[in-house]
């Protein structure tokens, strides 16, 4: 599809669900294959560095099909994907300058994986998201 | 904002969806601005007019604040 035709939202959905799906499922193939792989001690030296990556890889093409969803949508799904977006955003970034100083000067307090980040950031965007279909009277955001 | 959206398009006997299709934005879309929950652009506004063949104060008012 030549960029200048704006699909309608329903292309839209079905170009972003065809490109999110398969590399969501690929993201989790690679990220149960890397920690068995890594843990188990099945692979070792460099390529443990690859492995490593793969998750990685498949994670910038879920990125990239939600990034492209927000360019195609029509402007209401638009604001309103923007605004969870926001949403999410300022939580981790409150989570990262509280969380991330306190654990800078107090030794004893847990480390927090810098892998939970991005789980924490779908939670908040996809509650921020429904919340924000509910105040626009839209059943579902996505459709 | 007030909108006389809904009438309009049910002179037309169109539902939402294909309200919709026409001005290509969702069901959703359509739905919230006949609402009055999301106030629509203004290209998006003169979309609607034009559609209705009508001034864009035909079919949208505004409501002062307060």
């Amino acid at each position: 599809m030549s960029a200048d035709v704006k699909p309608t939202p329903k292309q839209a959905l079905r170009r972003y669900l065809k490109f999110f799906i398969p590399s969501m499922l690929l993201y989790v193939v690679f990220t149960f294959l890397a920690a068995s792989l890594i843990r188990n001690g099945i692979v070792s030296g460099p390529i443990v560095y690859f492995i490593a990556l793969l998750p990685g890889v498949a994670a910038l093409g879920f990125l990239y099909a939600y990034f492209r969803f927000i360019r195609e949508a029509d402007e209401m799904m638009k604001m309103l994907q923007v605004e969870a977006t926001m949403f999410a955003v300022a939580i981790i970034l409150a989570l990262c300058l509280t969380w991330g100083i306190l654990e800078m000067f107090v030794e004893t307090l847990p480390r927090m994986p810098v892998f939970w980040i991005a789980p924490i950031y779908f939670v908040t965007q996809g509650l921020a998201g429904w919340w924000l279909s509910k105040k626009y009277g839209a059943a579902c955001s996505f459709l | 904002m007030k909108t006389t959206l809904k009438t309009l398009r049910a002179a037309k006997g169109w539902s939402q969806a294909a309200l919709g299709e026409r001005l290509n934005v969702s069901r959703q879309t359509v739905n919230a601005i006949e609402t009055g929950r999301y106030d629509p652009s203004l290209p998006l506004a003169f979309k609607i007019a034009r559609l209705f063949e009508c001034r864009i104060e035909d079919v949208f008012e505004d409501e002062p604040a307060g």
